[in-house]
């Protein structure tokens, strides 16, 4: 549960100009997308892209929506993503509206799959663009990466990232405003880091030391620390 | 090599034991990468480093010394695990730090060398930002069965406690020994007080409320010590219910 003070703060945020003029661009940017082009919508679980997938479903609840969960890395033997997270992700996926979630890699693990399923979800329902939930404010290089046309090439891929203008402010209060249900493994991070900082990402990961990641899991969920895909099949 | 097992196996504890209790007072905060300290793991490491003196800076990592097999701490011990608590602290605030270590530049021309280029990406000197969780406890306890009087002469070691401790973190100011009357190193009021497996204990104590893949016997660190185990903090039912 959200405490009430940070509540109280998202609601009143929600009553700013400001934020209802990002919000109605945001939903803007989704209506011309869904107008124009069969997009793809890559949900992570984490609250941008809840965001994102929760005003593309209120347009258009036939868009396919793409999850992919990090699952178990052989290389340093350790859990990426617990099952009970993957299984709250999908759940809230469902909730916020998605009528067709592909959920990819829980049930075999392997973080390598991702645009592999991904393209062949694309293929299937004939679509030619990705919806990402990256927003500008989050770092100096996602705000030079959403910067430019609606629609970006991306390689040989077309991304899209119609949040790119929100703050992590206005995420919150359409969350709290919305009554959108959110990944839980939030309250309890957010209590410690706070709920401008707390982010989704792979857990344990290594790589993000800097900003925690590893020993901020090691501490807040010991029970996955040492976790094998071979206890995922015991009840 | 042989030098350290021949120095370790001639550690001659006492065999005197009795519960008591160890508490810590700290004078910072405490940064960690586990959710407690492990109260055997304490004592090896400072019993190794009295005993090893500065080798106990150059052990292997890669293929660790088997501790438990050549160096017996003066604990009593129950099929293989010690009678040693994990941390208790007074509070359950988990908050985060940010620590940077950043290379020294203002007094470098006071350092007399030849080297022209320091690399701050890399190696030694590598420039680094870490966040970790911060526990602000003041006591740390922990409960032992074993020889009060060595345990006291080994703790008096013990300077600092958790990560980062180069830098103020987790130092101690105060440590009280008190004797008890009931062994709580494994279980206190009827929660589980370390880990250790699960399936050998089930006759003495129960089935735990909690079992998770973890380490039972030092070094932790060591994946190859892991087994499913009773987690601290568990409440043990037995079998009838």
């Amino acid at each position: 549960m959200m405490p009430d003070e940070w509540q109280e703060m998202f609601e009143y945020w929600a009553e700013l100009p400001e934020y209802a003029a990002r919000i109605q661009a945001a939903e803007n940017n989704i209506k011309l997308i869904l107008k124009t082009e069969k997009p793809v919508v890559l949900y992570s679980g984490g609250k941008d892209s809840l965001v994102m997938l929760h005003m593309a479903m209120i347009q258009e609840d036939n868009v396919p929506v793409y999850y992919s969960d990090s699952g178990y890395d052989y290389e340093s033997q350790q859990i990426k993503m617990p099952r009970e997270m993957t299984n709250e992700i999908i759940e809230i996926g469902k909730e916020a509206g998605a009528k067709i979630l592909y959920s990819c890699g829980h049930k075999t693990p392997n973080s390598k799959r991702f645009f592999g399923n991904l393209f062949r979800v694309m293929k299937k329902h004939d679509c030619d663009l990705e919806l990402l939930g990256i927003r500008g404010g989050e770092s100096t290089r996602r705000a030079r990466r959403v910067k430019g046309p609606l629609i970006q090439k991306d390689g040989s891929r077309r991304v899209s990232f119609p949040l790119r203008d929100l703050d992590w402010r206005d995420i919150w209060a359409y969350l709290i405003t919305n009554n959108v249900r959110y990944l839980s493994y939030y309250d309890k991070y957010a209590a410690v880091e706070g709920y401008d900082k707390v982010r989704l990402t792979s857990r344990f990961s290594q790589g993000m030391v800097h900003k925690g990641g590893y020993y901020i899991d090691c501490v807040m969920m010991p029970e996955y620390r040492n976790e094998k895909p071979c206890d995922w099949k015991k009840p | 090599m042989q030098t350290i097992y021949r120095k370790l196996r001639g550690y001659n504890p006492p065999s005197n034991f009795q519960p008591f209790k160890v508490e810590i007072k700290l004078g910072a905060p405490l940064l960690l990468a586990n959710p407690y300290i492990h109260g055997d793991s304490v004592l090896t490491a400072l019993l190794m480093k009295r005993i090893l003196g500065d080798e106990y800076y150059n052990l292997p990592a890669k293929s660790p010394i088997p501790v438990d097999k050549i160096l017996r701490l003066p604990l009593k011990q129950t099929k293989g695990v010690y009678h040693a608590s994990v941390s208790q602290f007074d509070t359950d605030v988990i908050k985060t730090e940010t620590v940077y270590k950043r290379f020294d530049e203002e007094h470098l021309d006071n350092v007399k060398t030849r080297i022209t280029k320091v690399r701050l990406g890399q190696g030694f000197y590598k420039n680094y930002m870490m966040k970790f969780p911060v526990i602000p406890t003041r006591t740390v306890t922990f409960y032992y069965n074993g020889s009060m009087r060595e345990c006291e002469n080994i703790l008096g070691d013990l300077t600092a406690l958790g990560k980062k401790t180069d830098i103020g973190y987790g130092i101690v100011r105060k440590i009280t020994f008190e004797e008890i009357d009931q062994d709580c190193s494994f279980v206190k009021d009827g929660q589980c007080m370390r880990p250790f497996p699960a399936k050998d204990f089930e006759g003495e104590y129960g089935i735990p409320s909690v079992a998770q893949r973890l380490a039972w016997k030092a070094p932790y660190w060591d994946k190859k010590n892991i087994a499913m185990c009773a987690a601290p903090g568990a409440i043990f039912y037995s079998r009838s219910l």
